[in-house]
C-alpha cells in the first residue's frame, strides 16, 4: 500500500491510488451482491450512505485539527516532547493524552500521521492507537455492564500492553520508503 | 492548508470503502458469533480475539455484544479477548493505517494486538479468579 503522500506524488496524479482502489473494489462486491441479493444490498447501501453522514462533521473536525496542527505545532516541538529524545516524558504524555483525547480511527489516524512527519516516534504512535482502548469516558460504560473489579484489572493490563506494544512495534517495524516515521 | 487538503483527498475513498464494507459485512458476522465459542477459555479466547478483531464499532458496542456472550454462559476471557480486539485491532481499517503509515507497521502493530488481546484476556480472568 502507497502513502498518500506518494501518490500525491507529482507526475503520478493519472495512477489510480490504493484508496481509490479499495473504494473501486467494494463498488464492485456491492454490484455483485446486488445480482443475488438486492435486498441485502439496498440495506448495506442505505446504511452506509447514514454512517457517512453522521461522519461529515467528523471529516471537517479532522481536517480543522491537521490545518491547525500543521500550522501551529512545529517539528521542533514534537521532536523535543515525542521524539527520540522525548525519554519516559513522551511515554507518560502520550499515555495520558491517549486516554482522554476523543474520536474514532477517522481522527486518529490523520492526526497521528501529521504528528509522526513532524517527528513523532513510531512506537509512541503505536502506544497511543493502542490505549485509546482505556477511554475515561468508556470507563463508566465498561463498569455498568462488568463491574469495577473487572474494569480496574482490565485497564491495568491494557496499559501495560499499550507500552509492551510500542516497544515491540517500534522495534519490529523497519520502515518502507513511504512513511515518514521515525524509529 | 494544502497537506491537510490533500491529506483528506487520499483519505476519503478508503474511509468510504471501510464504511460500504462495514455495512455490507457485519451483520452477517454478528448472527454468527455465538455460535463459535467451544466452551475452552484458551481456544474461545482465540476465536473470540479473530471475531473481535474484525469487527468495527464504538468500543461500548462491544460491551454490550460482550454482555450479551457473558449471559449466555461464554467465559469472560473469551468475551474480554473479544472487546480487546475490537477496540485494539482495525481489520477493517488496515488500508488506511497502512497508507498512513506504513504496510510494515499496520500489519505488525495489528498482529501484536491479536496476540496481546489473547494474553490480556487469559491474565484478566486468572487476576479475576485469583482476586
Amino acid at each position: 500500500m502507497e502513502s498518500i503522500t506518494a501518490n500525491n506524488t507529482p507526475g503520478q496524479g493519472k495512477r489510480l491510488s490504493n484508496g481509490m482502489g479499495f473504494f473501486l473494489i467494494m463498488v464492485g462486491l456491492y454490484m455483485g451482491v446486488g445480482i443475488f441479493d438486492g435486498t441485502t444490498m439496498a440495506t448495506a447501501l442505505t446504511n452506509s450512505g447514514k454512517m457517512l453522514v453522521k461522519l461529515m462533521p467528523v471529516m471537517g473536525f479532522v481536517f480543522t485539527v491537521n490545518a491547525l496542527v500543521s500550522t501551529f505545532i512545529h517539528a521542533d516541538w514534537i521532536e523535543h516532547h515525542l521524539g527520540e529524545s522525548s525519554g519516559w516524558q513522551g511515554w507518560v504524555l502520550v499515555l495520558g493524552v491517549s486516554m482522554v483525547m476523543p474520536g474514532s480511527p477517522f481522527i486518529i489516524y490523520p492526526l497521528l500521521h501529521e504528528l509522526t512527519q513532524k517527528g513523532l516516534k513510531k512506537s509512541l504512535a503505536a502506544v497511543f492507537l493502542y490505549n485509546r482502548t482505556v477511554k475515561i469516558t468508556f470507563l463508566p460504560a465498561m463498569t455498568l455492564y462488568f463491574g469495577i473489579r473487572y474494569t480496574v484489572v482490565l485497564s491495568v493490563f491494557i496499559l501495560l500492553a499499550a507500552v509492551l506494544n510500542g516497544i515491540i512495534v517500534g522495534n519490529l517495524s523497519k520502515f518502507p520508503r513511504n512513511t515518514g516515521l521515525k524509529h | 492548508m494544502k497537506k491537510a487538503l490533500a491529506q483528506m483527498k487520499g483519505i476519503l475513498p478508503i474511509m468510504m470503502g471501510m464504511v460500504m464494507m462495514v455495512n455490507l459485512v457485519m451483520p452477517v458476522v454478528m448472527e454468527k458469533y455465538k455460535s463459535l465459542f467451544s466452551g475452552n477459555m484458551v481456544v474461545d479466547s482465540i476465536i473470540a480475539a479473530i471475531a473481535g478483531s474484525i469487527s468495527f464499532g464504538n468500543p461500548v458496542t462491544s460491551y454490550i455484544v460482550g454482555r450479551n456472550f457473558l449471559d449466555h454462559g461464554v467465559h469472560v476471557a473469551a468475551v474480554t479477548a473479544f472487546m480487546v480486539a475490537w477496540a485494539t485491532i482495525g481489520m477493517v481499517a488496515i488500508p488506511l493505517e497502512a497508507s498512513l503509515f506504513g504496510r510494515t507497521f499496520a500489519l505488525v502493530r495489528n498482529m501484536t494486538n491479536l496476540i496481546f488481546s489473547v494474553l490480556i484476556a487469559l491474565a484478566t480472568a486468572l487476576t479475576l479468579n485469583a482476586l
